[in-house]
């Protein structure tokens, strides 16, 4: 695997500086490009459910950009793996909310390290396509060294930071705070990042921190009207006093890793009513559905715009090494996604959550 | 109106308006009780440890008659003041008739009043009225008679009696019925008064009966018994026979209407015969004259043989000045000569001896009418033209007479305030040099802003480091506790299922789906605003403390060396306080400190609720919304999915405040730090701190640094002149 990096630069050519920043971009002889994708933080913070929103969110709206624009992305799973523990992971969650009762924590772990192996497409003939890997760590192993040398994460193009929106708002409490950062494993991911950082510091990469269970914070879209907007809130706790770390290890870096805030809900229907902890000082909340009328059904709001900006940055990537007049098919697939992110900004909700740290 | 009237309305009205003085002059009287009392209580808590020989026990001693002086004056005075009052107050001219027996009174007021002989009974010689009638010209037509009870009558009745005889007054009737009197006298009149006591006690069964302490209402013609000394009898000699039960009754008012109808505000009063060897008269004449009676006539009526001015008339006529309310006695006795039917020599006999007699100083009117229209003109008018004359000067006199009296008093109230004031710095205060003082004061407040400096340090450290409250958090989990027990109680409707069933009600009721969601809404808010306000205990926790080093500071042995006491955190300041306020010289800004730090209150409703109040206003924003479906298909499961719905709400509420108060609460000892702060700026950085101390130690001095036992008598000496000044105040 680490033979995609290292010798790359020199292909696409003249950097000023010694040690030019290089593009991750794959050579274009490469029969199939694969780009990865890690999601890392600790168990139970929603690294799976991040997942299994951010494809089936994407794959909703970019049903919309078929109806809109008559260009159509097509993302899907590429083996029958990724798409049955994608369809797991959406039932368990619809399921819980026909319930109506949920507390975070309930669905299932994951216990080894699990491959999403996915395609995205421009679905024309012969379209340009880009596989992603979507690597889903399993929060049990981060204190585990040996593990963490199985995932191999020297690799991963993208990372992707879940942490836990409501943890962080509803830690006030001394004693839940003194274990806030312990819970959201803040020195392991600055760890992670720092040896990532360094082994990619001569190409450009890029990190989005997400929080998730977001839904309580944020105003828009109305769950309920008892909620009130303190995204300003989430923005100072996640950027300036726990993911400031994160974000130093970055800048101090010689990489050229861009750095995204991306608060999303991935449930959407529902709100925190009361903040409860386990024994082990573990938030767990109770949630409540929301009561309005149409809004007691799944509704992920952002995850696809995680995926939307790693589609970006690829596109960046790509008109930055190649001349695209010449490469046709690239560019009608860079077109494509610049529909899509036409079609999502002209929607009537929109996301307007997303914040450039660097 | 006739003139008549005209003229009482006059003279009442201009009394009316005397009034207000009068009763300013008793409220200046009970004014001065307390201070008084206050001072003497001072005084005496000073003198109780002192030494007898100490020269400063004199000066309390002194204090003390004196005032016990001046109070039995002030009360003196007051009474005084109160039966006055009477006279002020009262909506009638009061007009007296007296006389010696068989004058004529009684049928004078017949002709005025137009009652008859039954209910004002006259007799040829005999005295037959018994007891003092009040005559009141009313629409009404009966009589109240007021009767004694058991205490009263042996007061009234039987004490004279007792008193004139040199005998003990017995405890009650029993021990009067079975008492054994003396068989006689020695002295002609003690033996009448024995005979007369042993009348009554054998009549004892006749009259105890009617000693029923209460006012009792009786037909006109059923009167006579109660008021007379005698009753028709026409089996018995001279057509009468004694009667007894006068002796039970107190007074009478006889209410009829009289003849002449232009007389309304007018009183007649029957006065028992005078001259008579009764002891108890006086009394009651006394009684009657101080409050009741505006003018008396002194009836006189020749007859056959009694033309002179007897002893009988003298001893009269003295009883009556005795008892004049003014300084004139002609103000207040006018004499009448009732000559109706007489020989005119007879009558003119007489009135040459009432002037010679009495030296021409008394008005005497005369008439010879018989019938009331003749006898009003002739006696009536005369008097309330003399009233007219008199009355409004007689009123100012007493009126006068009360205000110079109490002008006297206040008068050597203050002067003895004067003397005692400095008599008691003399004698009280240590003899330590000023440089002493100002040393050991200097001293005190740089002791004493060294311990605030450390304990302003520590409040900045802890404002800063922006801890979570102490006992906060725990005090919150029971908070929350106590709101689900509220649910789960249904709302405090006993239970959920009681509450549902409530609420299903209602919701059949016209009250309607969004009035019940409103009403609950309102209630669970209430509830909850209600439950976090016991987190007050915990910010008064930290006031307290910070209050305690302030006492302890001041306390330490080189600043006020315990000089303040008390049970609590509290007292010890409010004692402080009392020092100060107690002190000769203005001690402004340190007083305005120790106020500070003692009324250093974090109040949780107007401090920190308001902060915290972001999640109640979305609760009314989600109520107002509505914007939810309840499921059910009937009222039950719809009133069970209100339920979660509003605790689901209620909930979410909850913790929303407590999360901003965890945060808001920070702000405890930043507050304390900032009022601490103002604190010390106030009793030691501030330009005139360093006086100001110095004169605290110059009033206090010898409490705060004892030379051999610790006392507070300067203490004690302060707060005595400052009552003393406050009394002094009064007095001006
Ligand atoms: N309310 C809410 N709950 C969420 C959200 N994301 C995840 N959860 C819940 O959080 C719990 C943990 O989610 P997972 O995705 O399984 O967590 P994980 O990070 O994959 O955990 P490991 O597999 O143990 O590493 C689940 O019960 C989810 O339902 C969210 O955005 N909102
Ligand atoms: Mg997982």
């Amino acid at each position: 695997m680490a033979g995609f990096f290292g010798s790359l630069f020199n292909v696409f050519g003249s950097k000023k500086s010694t040690k030019p920043i290089d593009s991750p971009i794959k050579k274009l002889s490469d029969k199939n490009p694969k780009y990865h994708i890690g999601l890392f933080g600790p168990s139970r913070i929603g690294k799976t459910t991040l997942i299994a929103s951010i494809v089936e969110e994407f794959k909703l709206l970019s049903d919309g950009l078929y109806n809109e624009a008559s260009a159509y992305l097509k993302f899907s799973a590429m083996d029958q793996a990724t798409s049955e523990r994608i369809a797991d992971r959406i039932n368990a969650l619809k399921s819980g909310i026909e319930r109506r009762s949920f507390k975070t924590g309930t669905l299932e772990g994951t216990s080894s390290h699990e491959i999403f192996n996915m395609r995205l497409e421009d679905a024309k003939s012969s379209s340009f396509k880009l596989d992603f890997i979507f690597h889903d760590f399993p929060g049990g192993w981060i204190n585990d060294p040996s593990k963490m040398e199985e995932l191999g994460f020297n690799n991963w193009d993208i990372f992707i930071l879940p942490t836990d929106g409501a943890a962080l708002m509803e830690s006030v409490r001394e004693k839940h705070l003194e274990s806030l950062r312990k819970n959201l494993a803040i020195h392991q991911v600055e760890d992670i990042i720092r040896d990532w950082a360094r082994q990619r510091e001569n190409l450009r990469g890029l990190c989005v921190i997400a929080p998730v269970k977001c839904e309580t914070y944020y105003s828009k879209p109305a769950i309920s009207p008892v909620l009130t907007d303190r995204s300003s809130d989430l923005y100072k706790k996640v950027v300036n006093e726990y993911y400031n770390g994160v974000l130093d290890v970055i800048k101090e870096s010689k990489s050229q890793i861009d750095c995204l805030f991306l608060p999303v809900n991935t449930i959407g229907c529902c709100y925190l009513k009361k903040p409860t902890w386990d024994e082990k000082g573990m938030m767990t909340g109770e949630y409540s559905i929301s009561p309005e009328p149409g809004k007691d059904k799944w509704t992920p709001f952002g995850p696809a715009h995680i995926m939307l900006e790693i589609c970006k940055f690829m596109s960046g990537e790509y008109q930055k090494s190649y001349n695209l007049d010449a490469y046709p098919r690239i560019k009608s697939f860079i077109n494509s996604i610049k529909l899509f992110e036409n079609v999502l900004n002209h929607r009537p909700d929109k996301f307007d959550r997303l914040r450039k740290l660097k | 109106m006739s003139n008549i009237s005209l003229q009482i309305d006059n003279i009442l009205q201009q009394r009316k308006q005397r009034l207000p003085s009068i009763n300013d002059i008793l409220a200046r009287c009970r004014d001065m009780q307390k201070p008084l009392q206050l001072v003497d209580e001072a005084i005496a808590q000073i003198s109780d440890p002192l030494d007898s020989k100490d020269p400063l026990k004199e000066v309390c001693n002194f204090c003390h008659e004196s005032i016990y002086n001046f109070q039995s004056e002030l009360t003196d005075l007051s009474v005084n003041i109160q039966r006055n009052l009477g006279r002020f107050q009262r909506e009638t001219i009061n007009i007296g008739f007296a006389g010696t027996k068989g004058m004529g009174k009684s049928f004078l007021l017949q002709n005025l009043s137009g009652l008859s002989e039954n209910e004002v009974p006259t007799g040829d010689g005999m005295p037959v009225t018994a007891v003092r009638c009040t005559i009141n010209n009313s629409i009404e037509n009966n009589a109240k008679i007021l009767f004694f009870d058991d205490d009263g009558f042996i007061n009234n009745r039987l004490r004279p009696f007792f008193s004139t005889l040199g005998l003990p007054v017995p405890d009650s009737l029993k021990d009067f019925r079975l008492m054994k009197l003396p068989s006689a006298c020695q002295d002609d009149k003690e033996e009448i008064y024995r005979q007369k006591l042993e009348k009554i006690q054998e009549q004892i069964d006749v009259f105890s009966p009617y000693l029923k302490g209460r006012e009792e209402v009786v037909p006109l013609d059923n009167l006579r018994r109660f008021v007379s000394y005698s009753v028709p009898n026409n089996d018995r000699p001279g057509g009468l026979e004694p009667s007894y039960i006068y002796l039970a009754v107190s007074s009478v008012i006889i209410n009829c209407s009289f003849p002449r109808s232009d007389v309304n505000k007018l009183q007649l009063i029957d006065l028992p015969g005078l001259g008579e060897l009764d002891p108890t008269l006086e009394q009651r004449h006394t009684e009657g004259f101080q409050d009741n009676v505006d003018v008396c006539l002194f009836i006189r009526r020749p007859s056959g043989t009694r033309m002179d001015w007897d002893q009988e008339a003298q001893k009269a006529l003295e009883v009556l000045t005795r008892n004049t309310p003014f300084s004139k006695p002609s103000d207040f006795v006018l004499f009448v000569l009732n000559a109706g039917g007489c020989k005119h020599d007879n009558a003119q006999i007489m009135l040459e001896e009432i002037k010679n007699k009495l030296g021409g100083r008394y008005k005497i009117l005369s008439t010879t009418s018989s019938d009331s229209d003749g006898l009003s003109n002739d006696v009536l008018i005369n008097v309330l033209m003399h009233l007219a004359n008199k009355l409004p000067e007689a009123d100012s006199e007493i009126y006068t007479k009360l205000n110079e009296k109490l002008r006297l008093i206040l008068e050597s109230i203050r002067s003895f305030t004067d003397k005692v004031r400095q008599d008691l710095k003399i004698r009280g205060k240590g003899q330590d040099s000023e440089e002493v003082i100002r040393h050991a004061a200097k001293d005190a407040k740089r002791s004493f802003a060294f311990t605030c400096s450390d304990l302003l340090k520590e409040l900045e450290v802890k404002s800063q480091s922006n801890k979570e409250l102490e006992g906060l958090s725990d005090e919150l989990d029971v908070i929350e506790k106590n709101i689900q027990n509220y649910y789960d109680n249904g709302f405090n409707a006993g239970s959920k299922e009681a509450w549902f069933k409530n609420t299903r009600n209602s919701l059949a009721e016209n009250i309607g789906f969004g009035g019940v969601l409103e009403r609950e809404v309102n209630k669970m808010r209430v509830k909850i605003a209600e439950s976090f306000s016991s987190l007050e205990t915990l910010y008064k926790l930290r006031a307290d403390e910070v209050r305690g080093r302030v006492i302890d500071a001041f306390n330490q042995e080189d600043v006020l060396n315990n000089l303040l006491t008390g049970q609590d955190v509290e007292c010890k300041l409010q004692c402080f306080l009392d020092y100060i306020d107690n002190a000769d010289m203005p001690i402004p800004k340190m007083r305005n400190a120790v106020e500070t730090i003692l009324k250093l209150r974090i109040d949780h409703d107007t401090q920190f609720y308001p902060r915290a109040y972001e999640p109640i206003r979305s609760l009314k924003n989600a109520v107002s919304a509505r914007g939810f479906t309840l499921d059910g298909s009937n009222t039950m499961e719809v009133a069970e999915s209100l339920y979660c719905h509003l605790r689901d709400l209620g909930d979410k509420t909850t913790s929303d405040i407590s999360r901003l108060l965890i945060s808001e609460t920070r702000q405890v000892f930043n507050i304390l730090y900032v009022a601490f702060e103002y604190f010390e700026d106030l009793i030691v950085r501030n330009e005139d701190a360093e006086d100001e101390w110095i004169r605290f130690f110059k009033e206090y001095f010898d409490d705060i640094r004892p030379g051999d036992r610790k006392s507070n008598q300067s203490y004690l000496l302060n707060k005595a002149l400052k009552l003393i000044d406050d009394l002094r105040e009064l007095t001006l």
